[in-house]
């Protein structure tokens, strides 16, 4: 308790099931032919799934990713309740919790703050998603 | 480049029979076609010559090797998939090269063997793209691309042109022809369109319910189908199929059709169907291009017959003329000359010289 670390490991428990549950569209939409071409081009089955599996569903595994990555750093329940000294606290629960001091609000800071907690959620939207959610599997298939 | 043998092959689906026992030896170079309707088993045989089925009985030999329990990589075999299954990560060239690479062959060779196939199928230009840049056509030509460079024992096709338009079809197939001819590579080819399997085979294997109909060279099963479903399957119109009976009278046979119309077995088929005189569980099986226009002069053998004619479809080259026989839809190819008319009645010819008498409770061909 009161140690980042523990929220590295509570957080799966959020984020396992519904990036689980993200990838296993994703792969449904693979067409299994690819498997099948790449098995009787003389692939064994790791590298079917290095050369092949892997790389076409990296959209897939990418937005699961951006979504464990937001879901986790935007967090706030779990670090109030987890942990508790200044130098433990991750970014939300931090802005919260030091920079507002009883009825004393250090309103620059915490704008400051708010902007460097949204920044690296928005670039990673702005730049990649539209990018990978596109699709690297049109063309694979008739369609 | 081998020769693919199929003895006794089963596969069962749980407890659903989709091929029940099939024997097939296709030589060395030879084009074979599988034809059959959906769930047929076509596909699953294919499938298992790949490798990509387990065998539920029965061998698969591929050159001189039972192949049941050898992985899909080892059995030297290429295939081309129905909906391409490019790898859309990679160029045309990376697609192509990819067997090559796993097998690590040497660089220049991928590349002299690439850009080699790429010139016989027109892909030259299209080697740096990516497969979602391509048409169908040219997908296509990537797929087979993929097949050939690999110089395999044994291509097999799984229906590669049902996703193409029909213009787009024709010349594939024509493509396709050619490519063999070149490589000449043993080559099994999946399809349930019939006129594919006519066009492009050496010998067409038509299967029914995971059953070998019958096997034959195009001509064999136009012209001398052993039972009445590649009677009926095999040619576009199909087969006209009419209930009737045969009677003898006077040393000559009659056909008597259901209502009446009666018309004389030719003298040449008479000693063939004398045994069979008297049944009435027999059909007639006349092709639409046997019923004809009437002529001013007939041959023996050819007998008038005279119908309501009810649909007209004129192509510019024949008319298709439909017309029904006691409830039985009758089709008839006439000369547009004759200016057959719907709705009217009209003479037509039938020549039973290339008649087809088959027995109801079989459906074999007498």
């Amino acid at each position: 308790m009161n140690h980042y670390w523990v929220l590295m490991l509570i957080y799966p428990t959020l984020t396992v099931p519904f990036c689980t549950w993200i990838m296993i569209g994703y792969f449904a939409s693979i067409p299994k032919e690819l498997d099948e071409a790449a098995l009787i081009d003389g692939a064994g089955y790791f590298q079917m799934l290095t050369k092949i599996f892997i790389p076409v569903a990296l959209p897939g595994i990418i937005a699961a990713t951006i979504f464990a990555f937001t879901v986790s750093w935007a967090d706030f329940l779990y670090p109030m309740a987890f942990t508790t000294s200044a130098d433990q606290l991750v970014l939300p629960a931090g802005i919260v919790t030091i920079l507002i001091r009883g009825d004393v609000y250090a309103w620059g800071q915490i704008m400051a703050a708010c902007l460097l907690g949204a920044l690296p959620a928005l670039l990673i939207y702005a730049f990649l998603m539209d990018y990978y959610i596109a699709g690297l599997t049109a063309g694979a298939t008739k369609g | 480049m081998a020769h693919v043998n199929l003895r006794k092959l089963v596969k069962h689906y749980d407890e659903t029979p989709a091929v029940r026992g099939i024997d097939l030896d296709i030589p060395d170079k030879e084009f074979v076609v599988l034809v059959g309707p959906s769930g047929c088993g076509k596909t699953t045989t294919l499938r298992m010559i790949a490798g990509l089925e387990d065998i539920t009985e029965g061998e698969v030999i591929i050159g001189d090797t039972v192949v049941n329990d050898v992985p899909p990589k080892d059995r030297d075999i290429a295939m081309v998939f129905q909906n391409y299954a490019l790898y859309p990560h990679m160029s045309v060239y990376e697609n192509m090269s990819f067997g090559l690479r796993l097998k690590k062959t040497p660089k220049d060779e991928i590349s002299r063997r690439v850009q080699s196939a790429a010139r016989i199928l027109g892909l030259t230009e299209l080697l740096e793209r990516k497969p979602k840049q391509l048409s169908g056509g040219q997908r296509q030509r990537v797929a087979m691309g993929r097949a050939i460079v690999r110089h395999p024992k044994v291509f097999l096709f799984d229906e590669p042109l049902s996703n193409l338009d029909a213009k787009l079809r024709v010349q594939m197939r024509t493509e396709i022809k050619k490519i063999h001819q070149k490589v000449r590579t043993t080559t099994v080819y999946v399809t349930h369109d019939q006129v594919e399997a006519m066009t492009l085979a050496d010998r067409v294997v038509v299967m029914n319910a995971g059953l070998i109909e019958q096997i034959g060279t195009p001509h064999e099963l136009y012209h001398s189908p052993a039972t009445l479903f590649v009677a009926a399957f095999i040619g576009s119109p199909a087969m006209n199929i009419l209930p009737c009976g045969l009677e003898e009278t006077a040393g000559a046979l009659n056909l008597r059709l259901h209502g009446g119309i009666t018309l004389p077995v030719p003298a040449e088929r008479v000693a063939r169907y004398r045994s069979q005189a008297g049944k009435q569980e027999l059909l007639l099986g006349l092709r639409p291009e046997h019923l004809t226009e009437m002529r001013t002069q007939s041959e023996p053998g050819q007998s008038p017959i005279e119908v309501n004619v009810e649909v007209t479809e004129p192509l510019g080259m024949e008319t298709l003329v439909f017309f029904g026989l006691n409830g039985a839809e009758v089709c008839a190819r006439t000369n547009p000359a004759a200016n057959v008319q719907p709705g009217k009645r009209a003479q037509l010819l039938a020549d039973l010289r290339h008649m087809h008498l088959i027995d109801r409770a079989s459906g074999r061909v007498l």
